[in-house]
């Protein structure tokens, strides 16, 4: 529609600017019109005197008819040979000239009426054929130019709308996509241009959002899933105390006192969560993180349970938000503790690697498989025992199973990198690297 | 009544069993997938309160292959009791072949209830409230009747009692008694059914009820 309006327009244009050109040239006030016909008129000249034409003619014999001129009132004797002759030839003469004069005077009038009145004729006839042929040119153009804007309005639709299929269809499925069926694709076929190009990347962000939507679904089903489980033990618990035929203040205190341990456990997983979600949210601000003395005090505080944990700190420091890396190196020294072996111990290091900060928390215990460590950085994923005694124990129960996904959006959050490794004499390394500090 | 508990969460299976046990049922509990199908295969239950998220083995592999080993009409009944409560994720079980879903959190009285109805479904079927002559048991109530008195009985008597209603006559062995009605902390070569028997002969007076059959076991008269 556009390129038919602009052909449109300049069509116009140059109709107008065209029209005004013929016009301006052809008008009366540059030239004298090319179409005046000359007319001579023609008109009755007055006859010289026959006594003068023979005086003029021949001056020494008087005029061969004067002769046997009756005595009437002519003055004919007009010779020149004397000297009244000759006056009254002069007089003759001069009145002649007189004549002569007034009737080229007369002629000379009608003549210039006659040149006007057919040089009016002209230009009147000249302004009717100029304006004729005008409008003719204005008309047969304008007709052209109707036909054509119509043709182009008609052959550019027709292209633009076949080159501008794709962008329609690439609306209209776009446009049926939402949240609930991100698995659609736009899927263009065609040549490989540039639309194509703007569909493939289009496909290619539905994809990322799929995928996001897809692990928030998977996080939400996982916790509500997770969070039943003490809720339904505080309901087991609580409905199975009061259904007691025989209870005792004892028995209720219990009771009570298991219901509390239960919702502590809820707490934590909930505080787990939260701290799951704004990991993965990413960094507001950066401050400096001190690793070693982050490690240090983080070491201090866990409860060993019989677990020898040795370090060997060296400097470390990066930047980032210190209460979430305070976290993650917690995790990653409790993980340590709980999946051990009796005697067992943990050895934390820091230091420069390449010259990019790096925590690595090693320990011993049970040998752990390559694929349990892919399912290990999933939410709420835990090493399974296998049925034994020391899977059952506390430690591991209190495990919420949330430590390692913590850990690994952490990590993200800052830029980091985290690998885990297990030892081919049991147990785990864990590896963090922060990116160097600027 | 015997019920297995298939359930990793310690405290959670021990709660549930408890309370179970209040009402009259012999509890068993597993606290992962192989060690539920092993006691599956030894003891007989009537009832399978079965966990889905299981270490090990899958609850799901677990109701599997209970469901497909033992084609016997009379085998144990399996109810999941699990955290997937969704739509998908209940009839995703029941196509699994358990018998019931129950989702958690659940109020204790629905799974005592849905696991009674579960164990009426033997073949055949066996009504709520079961009759002999001029005695009733109501199994839901735990209460039974006679002459329209009403009978003091320990939950273990009255579990006695269910059971040999509920073999309309036909012959119970102590062993399936102790089986069915004592869990596997019984020690096998107690009288504590011979006794449980004679207590509950005492209880239900005269004419009396139950006859021994020398040899075989007890039956109903």
């Amino acid at each position: 529609m556009l390129y038919g309006a602009l052909f449109l327009v300049a069509g116009a244009a140059l109709l107008a600017i065209t029209y005004g050109l013929v016009a301006n040239g052809t008008t009366m006030q540059g030239g004298r019109s090319v179409l005046i016909t000359r007319k001579v008129a023609t008109g009755r000249l007055p006859t010289l005197p026959t006594s003068v034409i023979g005086a003029v003619t021949n001056p020494v014999k008087g005029p061969p008819s004067a002769t046997a001129a009756p005595a009437t009132g002519e003055q004919t004797s007009g010779t020149l040979s004397t000297p009244a002759g000759g006056q009254a030839a002069i007089v003759q003469l001069l009145a002649y000239a007189g004549k002569m004069t007034a009737v080229f005077k007369q002629l000379t009038r009608a003549q210039a009426a006659q040149l006007r009145a057919q040089q009016q004729t002209a230009d009147t006839r000249y302004e009717e054929l100029r304006t004729s042929q005008l409008d003719t040119l204005l008309t047969r153009s304008g007709l052209a130019l109707a036909i054509m804007a119509l043709a182009s309005i008609g052959l550019g639709w027709l292209v633009a709308g076949r080159a501008l299929r794709p962008v329609r269809t690439m609306s209209s499925r776009a446009r049926g996509i939402s949240e609930r069926n991100l698995h659609e694709r736009l899927a263009l076929e065609g040549p490989d241009d540039e639309l194509k190009e703007l569909g493939d990347t289009f496909d290619g962000l539905l994809g990322r959002l799929e995928s996001a939507f897809e692990s928030q679904r998977r996080f939400v089903a996982n916790a509500s899933h997770e969070l039943r489980t003490p809720i339904t033990l505080e309901r087991a618990l609580v409905e199975v105390a009061l259904s007691d035929p025989d209870p005792s203040v004892e028995s209720l205190q219990e009771t009570c006192r298991r219901v509390l341990t239960a919702s502590e456990q809820q707490e934590r997983l909930i505080e787990a969560l939260l701290a799951l979600a704004r990991s993965q949210r990413g960094l507001e601000s950066r401050a400096p993180v001190d690793l070693r003395e982050i490690t240090a005090e983080a070491v201090r505080a866990v409860p060993s349970n019989g677990i020898k944990i040795s370090t060997d700190l060296g400097v470390a420091s990066t930047t980032g938000d210190p209460a979430m890396v305070e976290r993650l190196v917690a995790n990653l020294i409790q993980n340590a503790v709980r999946y051990n072996e009796p005697d067992g111990w943990v050895t934390a290091w820091t230091g420069l690697r390449d010259g990019e900060p790096t925590l690595e928390v090693t320990n011993a215990g049970p040998v752990v498989e390559p694929e349990q460590l892919n399912e290990l950085v999933k939410p709420f994923s835990r090493l399974n025992g296998n049925g034994s005694a020391a899977a059952r124990s506390a430690d591991v129960r209190q495990g919420l199973g949330l430590g390692l996904s913590i850990v690994q959006a952490i990590v993200d959050a800052h830029g980091g990198c985290l690998s885990t490794d297990p030892r081919a004499e049991g147990g785990l390394r864990v590896t963090v690297r922060f990116p160097r500090a600027e | 009544m015997r019920v297995l508990v298939i359930e990793d969460h310690a405290e959670l299976a021990e709660t549930v069993a408890l309370g179970l046990q209040r009402e009259g049922m012999a509890v068993d509990i597993a606290f992962d997938g192989a060690e539920g199908l092993r006691k599956a295969t030894i003891y007989d239950y009537d009832v399978i309160v079965l966990d889905r998220d299981l270490p090990g083995v899958h609850g799901d592999r677990v109701c599997e292959t209970l469901v497909n080993q033992d084609a016997h009409p009379a085998r144990a009944r399996v109810l999941m009791l699990t955290a997937s409560a969704g739509i998908e994720d209940r009839v995703a079980g029941l196509s699994l072949g358990a018998d019931d879903y129950l989702p958690k959190p659940f109020a204790f009285a629905e799974l005592i209830a849905r696991i009674r109805a579960l164990a009426r479904r033997a073949q055949p079927a066996l009504a709520p409230v079961m009759r002999s002559g001029d005695l009733t048991l109501d199994t839901g109530k735990r209460i039974a009747h006679r002459a329209g008195r009403r009978l003091d009985l320990t939950a273990k008597e009255l579990a006695v009692l269910e059971l040999l209603l509920a073999a309309r006559s036909t012959v119970v062995s102590p062993e399936e008694l102790l089986a069915r009605a004592w869990d596997e902390a019984a020690d096998p070569f107690s009288a504590v059914v011979k006794v449980t028997i004679s207590r509950l002969r005492r209880k239900l007076g005269e004419p009396p009820i139950i006859v021994t059959v020398p040899g075989a076991g007890y039956r109903i008269q």
